[in-house]
């Protein structure tokens, strides 16, 4: 022990440390296993998926299954390999293997496995499985999918060099539980006997369900406590000291890296922490900072498009100046400064008056100044939604309407994973009064309303956080004039002049597809060309680069 | 109450799933000539155009096509997408594709939804953050509207350009036409001995 020591204190430059040891190993004891390490300033713990640097073009994948150092201090990693669709091209048959798909090792033979040295090791990396094997507790949600940096869903047996969706039970010697995803808090509750298959997690059980079973009966969750001891070197991540409030349950800080394994992905710090169970004031935190380098910025950057914000630590005063504002306390559920949005109680009332058509209201609304377009809201929101978030917000009833996605007003058409959560909505309010307007709009510019969604409504925080987007308003004014012609329907003019038959009449405007034997097609194909140009730019508009690492 | 909404969700996802989401239409379209058009298809239950509030008042038009089975709208959408597919007018074709929940106006509440919101104050330090989070959306919505002003551009150019090739080929034809007409070709005939015969018959040229 105290040999390991010294080599620690020799190699504090590497940033090497070795976690909670799990004992020597059966065979030779002179081999010390462990939990976890931090190498780099990151913490990885085993079942870890992690990038390879082993002299290839691409990083290798891999999972971490064992961690260890013989007696010739040399720190070793058991890794199973996770394959590139490149790597198996001539094995995958007519398998059309999406963009950042890749496949685990299994079988027996060469491959599927072996044993690295710790500096080979580049970072982590957040391997989503979206198996439908009854093993794997499908406990990510499309977000996660896409923050993830790769998926997998069926496994490359090396030796019968075919892929396959159904697992084994073991893949090398592991149980493959370990490399399905890891389970959610609630999910643990149903499913705490099988962690008791694991003779190396036996602590791990107990301390989880002491954890569920405060999370069930303060309906707040827990802090994580491995903020505590570990997180001093982890400076980039943005866990948080625990803050100790009245609500919270404070579990001891120890050497056992309390981990409940409630992320749904293997590498917990991509999320900035939040992926664990954490303080709800912290994940609103979470939210709006950006860690510099955290994989998990994806999401959080994808509504800004390609831009990359870098933004200052976040220390512990910064979580009590935010308690001490709580505010807006409208006897509404306060999750600490979050407000929740619920449906206002008397809304049945507006259907009560008869009203003007939407139109009329509309344009006596702009007369009078009293509309107000709201911006940067989630596109899934209904009308109804907004109007109670306005109410919420700033104390007034007022009709919204969502302004529907088309190509133009939101081009980000389809829900085709890189895109399609990145994009902004508009709603058009009509308020009660001017100064009611102006007010709101005064408010919005003056200080920031910040919108949190809750996708899942699940109790889990770890869905919390997704998008987390400031409103803007501007008073708007719609667009008048008379509709303009239509570019790209062309006449001959000549023909107006003569006088059209009903045949010819009829032959122009019924609605046809064009038969490639007419001039007719060639440029309805141009059209078409100009249409799937101008598909792309607006893609690539409103792309969403990942934040590199 | 909660099993109740659920089941208008559900309903209303499986009307968006039925649904055709049409752009490119012409201003003269209107919902019988939608109607008629695809009803060859299939059959069409309603046609909702989409309003268009804010944006310049020459864009082309949008509606949503709901039909009566998911199938019919999968056909729709890839007959289209094949074909180019005229509606009023030629040759700028009619686009399809399957409608999302977000383009309908009235859409229903998605059960277990929660939506929270919080203040923030010039005091508060993520204000800051927050700000700039402001400016970049603002940033966003210029750059959105640079580029559908070019992409604009871009269609008027493209119908331009039609639009002179079309004259020009029509020139052709008016002159091939009209000397066919007035005796011009067979009198040229006449004096090189060449046989000329009329459109009704097949043309024989030795």
């Amino acid at each position: 022990m105290s040999q390991i020591r010294e080599k620690n204190r020799e190699q504090k430059n590497l940033g090497f440390k070795w976690g909670t040891s799990i004992g020597a190993g059966a065979k030779i004891s002179d081999i010390m296993f462990y939990e976890s390490f931090i190498f780099k300033s990151e913490e990885y713990f085993v079942y870890d998926c992690v990038y390879f640097d082993l002299g290839q073009p691409e990083a290798s994948i891999g999972k971490l299954v064992k961690l260890f150092e013989g007696p010739d201090h040399v720190k070793k990693v058991k890794v199973v390999w996770f394959m590139r669709p490149s790597e198996i091209r001539n094995y995958l048959g007519d398998y059309e293997p999406r963009w950042n798909e890749i496949f685990l090792a299994s079988g027996q033979g060469r491959g599927v496995s072996n044993i690295n040295l710790v500096e080979s090791i580049v970072g982590k990396c957040n391997v989503v499985c979206t198996s439908n094997d009854h093993r794997n507790p499908q406990a990510y949600s499309e977000a996660d999918l896409r923050r993830a940096d790769y998926f997998f869903c069926c496994h490359f047996d090396v030796g019968e060099l075919a892929i396959s969706d159904t697992f084994p039970d073991m893949v090398d010697r592991v149980k493959v539980e370990y490399f399905f995803n890891k389970k959610t808090e609630q999910k643990l509750l149903g499913r705490i006997n099988l962690k008791s298959n694991v003779k190396r997690q036996t602590q791990r059980p107990n301390l989880s369900s002491k954890i569920k079973v405060v999370t069930k009966s303060n309906g707040v969750t827990v802090k994580d406590d491995n903020s505590g001891s570990r997180v001093s070197s982890l400076v980039k991540e943005s866990k948080v000291e625990p803050v100790s409030m009245t609500k919270q349950v404070h579990l001891p800080s120890e050497n056992i890296p309390v981990r409940p394994k409630t992320s749904n992905s293997n590498s917990s710090t991509q999320h900035s922490g939040s992926s664990q169970c954490e303080d709800r004031d912290e994940i609103d935190k979470a939210e709006v900072k950006f860690p510099k380098d955290s994989l998990t910025s994806p999401d959080e950057v994808q509504p800004y498009k390609k831009r990359k914000l870098f933004l200052d630590e976040r220390t512990n005063d910064k979580v009590h100046n935010l308690d001490g504002q709580l505010g807006h306390d409208r006897g509404i559920n306060i999750d600490n400064q979050l407000v929740q949005v619920s449906r206002v109680p008397d809304d049945d009332r507006r259907n009560w008056f008869e009203q003007q058509p939407w139109e009329q209201r509309l344009e006596r609304a702009q007369e009078s100044g009293r509309l107000v377009s709201l911006e940067n809201l989630d596109p899934s929101y209904t009308s109804e939604e907004v109007e109670d978030l306005v109410w919420h917000a700033f104390n007034e009833k007022v009709e919204a309407k969502m302004i529907e996605q088309t190509t133009f007003s939101c081009p980000c058409y389809g829900t085709s994973p890189p895109y399609g959560f990145n994009a902004q909505s508009k709603a058009l309010i009509i308020f009660k009064s001017k100064e009611a307007a102006n007010s709101a709009i005064f408010q919005l510019i003056k200080r920031c309303l910040m919108l949190a969604d809750g996708r899942r409504g699940l109790l889990v925080l770890l869905m919390v956080f997704f998008t987390c987007r400031p409103l803007i308003a501007r008073r708007e004014s719609l667009r008048k004039g008379a509709k303009v012609g239509f570019v790209g329907h062309l006449t001959i003019d000549k023909l107006q002049f003569q006088r059209q038959t009903e045949d010819m009449k009829k032959a122009k405007s019924t609605s046809h597809a064009s038969q490639p034997n007419n001039i007719e097609f060639d440029m309805g194909m141009e059209w078409r060309l100009l249409q799937l140009k101008s598909d792309m730019w607006w893609k690539a508009l409103h792309e969403v680069l990942p934040m590199p690492s | 109450m909660e099993s109740g909404k659920q089941n208008e969700y559900a309903a209303f996802e499986e009307k968006v799933r039925r649904t055709v989401y049409l752009d490119n239409l012409s201003p003269n379209v209107t919902e019988s000539v939608v109607r008629t058009a695809l009803d060859q298809y299939g059959t069409v239950k309603s046609v909702e155009f989409i309003p268009n509030y804010l944006e310049p008042r020459n864009m082309p038009q949008c509606a949503l096509v709901e039909m009566e089975k998911e199938k019919q709208a999968k056909v729709v959408i890839s007959t289209l997408s094949e074909f180019p597919f005229m509606m009023s007018g030629m040759p700028r074709p009619v686009r399809a594709r399957a409608a999302v929940a977000e383009m309908f106006g009235d859409r229903p509440r998605k059960p277990g939804r929660q939506i929270r919101i919080c203040w923030l104050d010039t005091a508060d330090p993520d204000f800051e953050v927050a700000s700039k989070l402001k400016q970049l959306v603002k940033r966003h919505a210029t750059e959105t509207a640079v580029m559908l002003k070019h992409q604009l551009e871009k269609e008027e150019k493209l119908a331009k350009q039609q639009g002179e090739t079309l004259k020009a080929n029509y020139k052709k034809y008016e002159m091939i036409d009209s000397l066919m007409a007035d005796g011009a070709a067979r009198r040229l005939a006449r004096c090189y001995n060449l046989r000329v015969s009329d459109d009704s018959g097949p043309s024989t040229f030795h």
